[in-house]
């Protein structure tokens, strides 16, 4: 697990534990979508495509900052220069990483 | 304070911002919140929707924020826009700022500083919009300026000049500039060659000499005294400009047809064609220091 910073989540939404799990719904909405546009942009070689999906992506992982947005951070700056092989290899570390984040907020939700 | 409910449109690609920010304002109460998830879309909305403020992300597919900033202030240029800033859109978000943007606020500190710099745009241009809706009741509006030989005093009168037409909503805004462009001839006339006395031929010549003797009349008795006078006015009907200088004048009935197509390259008469084209009706009086413009409505104008 990551270990999600959720005061500074709930922060993020001025202490509003409702408004936090509308986000957090959204959040989830719009993950499978974004990280289908990172895979298949990885696959082709297609960075440009992949550092826009992880812009939109660091949104919701601004939320809790930490790693998760450091890794998304890395990632997008590697797509922009569009060195492959760094990459590749951060989106490894990032994918693994957004797994773990989807994990925990799914399980907040449950508790909320 | 607030006195009304605020119709504010969010343009971000990013679901979980859209929600944040429309959380955010929904909270503090006192919103229409309306979505759009990219610039081109945000237009759609703009042009379906009575919009009172633009809350946009600037990284976007389809159109960014920068380009929106421009089609906006072209479109709906009573509507101010705020970009959401993050890390890496520093750049877009300075073009953005110079480009007609009203303000701005970092998304990390969304909720420490949406609300109040939401408030502080509104507050401005509520009194804006309230501005704009009473001088668009002007029905009328005569004025009178005194200006020496300054250039700067002659294009800043030109700007005033379109804004009282854009007022009583006299044309369209291609006219407006038109008229503009027509009504700085006759100044630049009034200055260059009534009181100054410096020649087209000149011009046409050697362009540096002629701006070099306008220079050094403007600190000559007895050019430098000599001043232009402009009056004015403004209906719904009609916008008639009286321009005047105190040079020694000129027979009108010299200058070069400005209808003749082999007279468009010359410098000398392009102010007279210029005027003749945008204007509906010019006239000099006999001793050529004085001409009077005249542009007719072409709009039909909104009942008051």
């Amino acid at each position: 697990m990551t270990g999600l910073n959720w005061d500074q989540a709930l922060s993020a939404v001025g202490g509003d534990r409702s408004l936090l799990a509308e986000v957090l719904q959204a959040f989830l909405e719009e993950v499978p979508v974004l990280r289908q546009r990172m895979v298949s942009g990885v696959s082709v070689g297609d960075w440009l495509a992949v550092a826009k999906a992880t812009h939109t992506l660091q949104a919701s992982l601004r939320l809790f900052e930490g790693q998760p947005l450091e890794l998304a951070q890395a990632l997008e700056s590697s797509c922009k220069r569009g060195t492959s092989d760094e990459s590749r290899d951060r989106f490894a570390k990032f994918a693994a990483c957004l797994e773990n984040v989807v994990g925990e907020v799914e399980a907040y939700l449950r508790g909320t | 304070m607030r006195s009304n409910q605020h119709t504010v449109l969010i343009v971000d690609d990013s679901a979980v911002d859209r929600r944040l920010v429309s959380g955010l304002l929904e909270k503090a109460g006192g919103y229409k919140i309306l979505l759009a998830t990219n610039g081109l879309d945000a237009m759609d909305v703009l042009r379906r929707e009575a919009v009172d403020l633009v809350l946009t992300d600037l990284q976007m597919a389809e159109m960014d924020g920068l380009q929106l900033v421009e089609a906006a202030r072209a479109d709906f240029p009573l509507v101010p826009m705020i970009l959401m800033t993050a890390k890496g859109s520093e750049e877009i978000a300075v073009q953005a700022l110079s480009k007609g943007a009203a303000s701005y606020v970092v998304k990390r500190r969304l909720t420490q500083e949406l609300l109040e710099i939401v408030e502080q745009v509104l507050l401005s241009s509520d009194e804006n919009r309230t501005q704009s809706r009473l001088m668009h009741r002007l029905v009328c509006n005569d004025f009178s300026f005194v200006l020496n030989n300054d250039l700067n005093l002659v294009h800043s009168l030109v700007k005033y000049i379109q804004h009282t037409l854009r007022c009583v909503r006299l044309s369209d805004e291609v006219d407006r500039l038109r008229v503009g462009i027509a009504v700085e001839e006759a100044l630049l006339n009034a200055m260059y060659h009534g009181n100054l006395e410096v020649s087209s031929d000149l011009k046409e010549q050697d362009p540096n000499a002629f701006e070099e003797l306008a220079k050094q009349r403007c600190l000559l008795e007895p050019y430098r005294d000599r001043r232009i006078l402009v009056e004015a006015r403004l209906s719904r009907d009609e916008a008639r400009y009286i321009i005047r200088d105190e040079g020694c004048g000129f027979d009108p009935t010299t200058l070069p047809d400005p209808c003749d197509p082999a007279n468009l390259e010359k410098p000398s008469g392009r102010g007279i064609l210029l005027m003749r084209s945008f204007m509906d009706e010019i006239v000099f009086n006999d001793t050529g220091n004085q001409v009077t413009l005249v542009k007719r409505g072409t709009t039909d104008g909104e009942s008051l």
